[in-house]
């Protein structure tokens, strides 16, 4: 998978997650910067990412990571 | 040895002075000596010294037992270790009142004297932080601590040992183990912190509790006027006992050149219950959000729940079921975490739940910026909600709290037979309770957009800066109860 890739279906995930079709995230993006995205809708999220990827984040990531270029590095990192 | 005694301003300048003519490569050693000298000091029973020793090495153990091994190993390792960990927390904090309440309902004579373990100071504490170690190196997060006294003063490091801050480990290993260097501006820093956390305490806090004491003593003598002014005295010596206690065990601790995590951010300048939560004893929350919340909602079995609801009720509401779910198992564990006694579950685990919950259901994201007006009336009314949860500490049973709600409703309209106030409260103390509003509300929208009282304190000049901190000093030693007092999250 390429980053350009992950990133096409990473948006669609958010979309539909946050409720809002103007969402596109980059390497940069942090939950201040996305509507809604809060501790709570963090996990749901994850969930989200998860079935759209069919693979399992290790929970130790999951609370680790600082931002959505963190998420797409472990994604492709799952990926391969 | 309480922070206030002084005692422990005795073993601070000692342990301080030795600290630093130490070398740096000794200096980790001697905080643990003085942990477990600061650990057994506060210990009630010198057997309780004992627990902190046994918590260490199943911790130790465990970790070791949970990197080595695999598959469902692992699993059996982190299970065996956390039960440990948390049947030495429920013998210590909750057996006595468990066989109480047994008794009680069963109406059966039982002698449990012989099981009346005198809580062992900051077990609720050092216990998660274990088990949070525990779980980092389950995840792969860290590796296993080789050296069991370097997890012994993680798990004992004495500033924090009362009343938190819930550390982790990645963190404290960092700063315990990085190079500390005497600099004025640490030790400036951390004196600063504590005289601001001791003023807090000692002169805020213990004046307001002068008249929760007083109403909440009989509070039928009171009208509902009377009680709402006895629970917000509650949330501002609350608050100002607690953030107290962490601006002293942060201001010490920088003391050292070591940083441990704030607990707190403005929470009275919240604009929601959920906000508020994130303010308020934030490393507890983070807590039990990362090791209790999140591996349930990401859960097999919560996964399928969510995917079963959405098709159910919708996508909408069918993923809120889930979070609602975990969102009691959470709030259920923080009510059993703050206490035995029935009526601190309630207020600290089910109304907040309950709360949360419903305002979750009913309300709508606003995604537009509020006037001043709008975000004052979500402040006054998020600090009525929480003082809901807090009424019912202060009645300290769920009787007396229903009692007492019960009356003031039915009188309502005829409030003029019960107390508005305790008259008893001196003029000296109302003036310091007049003056401590406005003060405190300052700190607080200071710090809600981004400045905290130091900073404040950074951009006035020299002069100023110490004649506030003289200020602070004349007060305290005036007005404050130095020695005799201890915290109330002391007690967790």
């Amino acid at each position: 998978m390429t980053r350009i890739e992950v990133y096409e279906r990473l948006n669609r995930v958010f979309r539909e997650v946050f409720d809002d079709e103007s969402i596109t995230v980059n390497d940069e993006t942090v939950a201040d910067d996305v509507e809604g995205w809060d501790s709570f809708e963090h996990i749901n999220l994850i969930v989200a990412i998860q079935d759209e990827f069919e693979f399992k984040i290790p929970m130790g990531k999951v609370v680790s990571m600082k931002n959505v270029g963190e998420m797409v590095d472990i994604i492709i990192e799952m990926g391969k | 040895m309480s922070l206030t005694s002084f005692d422990f301003f005795v073993f601070l300048l000692v342990s301080i002075v030795i600290y630093y003519l130490l070398n740096n490569k000794y200096k980790k050693w001697w905080l643990l000596v003085c942990s477990m000298f600061f650990y057994y000091k506060n210990c009630a029973n010198y057997k309780l010294f004992f627990l902190i020793i046994f918590v260490t090495v199943v911790t130790y153990t465990g970790a070791l037992l949970i990197e080595k091994a695999s598959g469902k190993n692992k699993s059996l390792f982190v299970i065996l270790s956390i039960s440990l960990l948390v049947l030495s927390l429920l013998y210590t904090k909750y057996l006595h009142s468990l066989v109480s309440v047994i008794s009680h309902l069963l109406k059966i004579d039982i002698n449990y004297d012989f099981i009346k373990v005198v809580s062992a100071i900051g077990i609720s504490y050092y216990t998660l932080s274990a088990i949070g170690y525990l779980i980092d190196v389950l995840w792969g997060n860290i590796k296993a601590e080789k050296n069991v006294f370097n997890l012994l003063l993680f798990i004992s490091f004495f500033p924090q040992l009362v009343s938190g801050p819930v550390t982790r480990y990645k963190s404290m290993v960092y700063e315990i183990n990085k190079e500390h260097g005497l600099s004025y501006d640490n030790v400036s820093h951390g004196l600063r912190r504590m005289i601001f956390g001791y003023f807090k305490k000692l002169v805020i806090s213990e004046t307001f509790v002068l008249t929760v004491n007083a109403v909440f003593d009989c509070p039928l003598q009171y009208n509902i006027v009377g009680i709402a002014i006895g629970v917000l005295c509650y949330a501002i010596t609350l608050y100002t006992d607690f953030s107290g206690c962490m601006d002293i065990v942060l201001g010490v601790a920088s003391l050292y050149d070591i940083r441990l995590p704030e607990n707190f951010n403005a929470p009275l300048m919240s604009k929601s219950l959920k906000e508020f939560w994130q303010r308020w004893h934030i490393t507890l929350g983070a807590w039990f959000k990362d090791y209790v919340m999140y591996p349930i909602q990401a859960s097999r079995l919560m996964v399928k729940i969510s995917k079963f609801c959405k098709i159910k009720f919708g996508k909408k509401f069918g993923k809120k079921i889930p979070f609602y779910i975990s969102m009691a198992i959470l709030w259920t564990l923080l009510g059993i975490w703050h206490g035995a006694e029935p009526y601190y579950f309630v207020a600290s685990g089910v109304i907040p739940c309950i709360f949360l919950v419903t305002i979750d259901l009913f309300s709508k994201t606003n995604k537009q910026n509020n006037s001043n007006i709008i975000n004052l009336i979500k402040i006054i009314i998020t600090l009525f909600l929480v003082c809901v949860c807090w009424y019912v500490v202060c009645c300290k049973s769920l009787k007396v709290a229903f009692d007492v709600a019960y009356q003031c409703i039915i009188h309502i309209f005829d409030i003029s037979q019960y107390q508005f106030y305790p008259y008893t409260i001196e003029k000296t103390d109302l003036v310091i309770m007049a003056l401590s509003i406005p003060f405190l509300y300052y700190i607080e929208y200071k710090q809600y957009n981004g400045k905290t009282v130091f900073d404040i304190l950074d951009n006035c000049s020299f002069g100023v800066r110490y004649a506030l901190i003289v200020c602070e000093l004349l007060l305290i030693l005036y007005i404050g109860k130095v020695g005799t007092t201890t915290f109330i999250y002391f007690k967790f």
